[in-house]
């Protein structure tokens, strides 16, 4: 009995260990969880999507969108913004909160924000001077990096 | 099989496994982690290419001295709908930068432009230096494995003989031990439970065996010396009688009958003392004796003495039968058999000797079988009383193989009596 159950046990280790390659694979707009769904619509109504992929994970895949503008979203399977990203467009209002713009424009009057990443207690935004400022949940600058 | 060795085997079975387990796991476990980097950094670097070529910023150069490549191309609806639209691969790629080409993971991911337009991104990466790095993990892997085995089993076998040296003392003093022969104590240096238990039991039982060895080497002692003076008186008295000049003839014969009887009694009470002895274990001086030799030798002197039956004897043998063995038991041992051969034959009869490496028989003609659990018990005389035998040549013969390791066996087959001795512990 205690046998069989350590065979079973090293048996789901190893065929989960054997898919351990994080390769993503393509899905359709529709398969995208509803609140990104959602989100896109609100903030880039204009814009048609290059490409969705979505990360070959079964506990918490996370969803990758790329607009014809050039701008990358990832998104958590619940549907919430994990990260931005632009090349020359600055993020749209709403989407950063208005302390982290306020704390940026007080450094920094003439850049934009190109990119912006979020998880549970941080927040990480990209300069268009190629800085990195990282906020904790507080809003109080955590790191600096070029 | 020895203790420490299946202690050790036990223990590191299951080791083994385990370690082997672990070792390969967490081998599977970089080796995975270190391909995932690589499509991480070619997804990031697909992405980043496919940003800039989306938002119309400058591309990277194509060749930028780097390792890693791309090259962007078009295809029709169609064709976007019959390719998978993200796609990992092997494939060689040729470097610009080393002329030549090499190994590479490769990306295709199909995208659409703002005009709707379906294009195909294929970056790739030379994967030697994963190739180089997984083998190294391998390697490490398998030496770490190797090392951790050998200084278990190292730690293993020196923790194994340091505990057991108290068991191993008491084995070998039990190895030299023999009753009579003042050994040493018994050794009991150690603050182990169970081996002090073990001494002292040992200690307790060696104590009472050479008190019971002393006891019966002292009565031994004893009744020799206290039969053998009076019997020793009695002859002498009866020989002086025997000289005596007013002796008639008849008196004469009653005395010589009663001395002829003393005598048996001298021999009888020597036989039984000397079956005591051999019982007691008193013969423990032993060297390398060839019984062949001195079956020989005894088979010669007993054709002599009963020369007048013309006995035939036909001595077969293969090798030499060395047998460690007081001096004195061997020639008790095969003098009683080779003699009991030669009184049991009847006129012209043939006894037969075989002799090899772990043993030997003697067989003479019978007529009807002995009683295989009686034969070697003292005073058993099946055909009646012989005229100055004491019925104890069987036993002496059983008692002195029974305390030197041989087995004796007595077998009728083909209507003859065979006797045969054999080592115990050869086959």
């Amino acid at each position: 009995m205690n046998m069989k159950r350590i065979i079973i046990s090293v048996v789901i280790a190893l065929v989960s260990l054997s898919n351990l390659r994080a390769d993503d694979i393509p899905v359709m707009w529709a398969q995208l969880p509803e609140a990104a769904q959602a989100f896109i619509n609100k903030y880039y109504q204009n814009e048609k999507v290059s490409f969705v992929t979505v990360d070959d994970d079964l506990i918490a895949p996370d969803y990758h969108v790329a607009l014809v503008n050039g701008v990358m979203m990832q998104f958590s399977h619940k549907g919430k913004l994990e990260k931005i990203e632009s090349k020359n467009a600055s993020i749209p209002e709403g989407i950063i909160p208005i302390q982290i713009i306020q704390a940026v424009k007080g450094f920094y009057p003439d850049v934009n924000i190109l990119g912006y990443e979020v998880d549970w207690n941080s927040h990480e935004v990209k300069l268009s001077n190629r800085l990195e400022l990282k906020f904790n949940n507080k809003f109080k600058i955590k790191r600096l990096d070029d | 099989m020895k203790l420490a060795y299946k202690i050790i085997l036990t223990f590191l079975t299951p080791l083994v496994l385990a370690l082997g387990l672990w070792g390969w796991l967490s081998y599977r476990t970089m080796s995975e982690k270190i391909h995932a980097d690589t499509d991480l950094i070619l997804r990031d670097y697909s992405d980043d290419i496919i940003m800039r070529f989306l938002s119309g910023k400058e591309l990277p150069e194509r060749f930028n001295g780097a390792y890693n490549t791309y090259y962007i191309e078009s295809l029709t609806a169609e064709e976007a709908a019959s390719v998978n639209a993200v796609e990992y691969g092997e494939a060689e790629a040729f470097l610009r930068s080393q002329e030549e080409f090499a190994s590479s993971r490769i990306r295709k991911q199909v995208f659409q432009d703002s005009e709707g337009n379906f294009r195909r991104l294929t970056v790739s990466l030379p994967t030697f230096e994963q190739e180089v790095l997984v083998e190294h993990v391998l390697w490490w892997t398998i030496i770490l494995f190797a090392v951790l085995l050998l200084a278990l089993l190292a730690i293993c076998i020196v923790s194994l003989n340091y505990n057991m040296r108290p068991l191993y003392r008491l084995l070998k003093w039990i190895d030299g031990y023999q009753p009579g022969l003042h050994a040493d104590k018994v050794p009991s240096d150690t603050d182990i439970v169970e081996f002090r238990k073990l001494a002292s039991t040992l200690e307790e039982a060696v104590t009472r065996i050479e008190s019971q060895y002393e006891e019966r080497k002292i009565f031994i002692g004893n009744a020799s010396h206290e039969l053998q003076t009076p019997l020793a008186v009695c002859n002498n008295r009866i020989e002086m009688l025997l000289e005596r000049p007013d002796l008639n003839e008849e008196i004469a014969t009653e005395l010589i009958k009663i001395h002829r009887s003393l005598g048996g009694l001298v021999r009888l009470n020597k036989t039984l003392l000397l079956l005591s002895k051999i019982e007691n274990g008193q013969f423990p001086q032993t060297s390398e004796i060839d019984l062949s030799a001195l079956l020989q030798e005894n088979i010669k002197l007993n054709q002599e003495i009963y020369g007048h039956k013309n006995i035939c004897i036909d001595v077969e043998s293969t090798s030499g039968c060395v047998v460690s063995i007081d001096e004195q038991m061997a020639s008790i041992l095969v003098g009683n058999l080779v003699k009991n051969a030669f009184i049991y034959t009847s006129q012209g009869g043939q006894i037969e000797v075989k002799i090899w490496e772990s043993g030997f028989s003697i067989s003479n003609p019978g007529t009807a079988p002995l009683d295989k659990d009686m034969v070697f018990r003292r005073f058993y005389q099946p055909s009646g009383r012989r005229e100055g035998a004491t019925g104890l040549g069987l036993a002496l013969v059983y008692s002195v193989c029974i305390n030197n390791g041989l087995d004796v066996n007595y077998d009728f087959e083909n209507g003859r009596h065979i006797f045969s001795v054999i080592l115990k512990n050869s086959k």
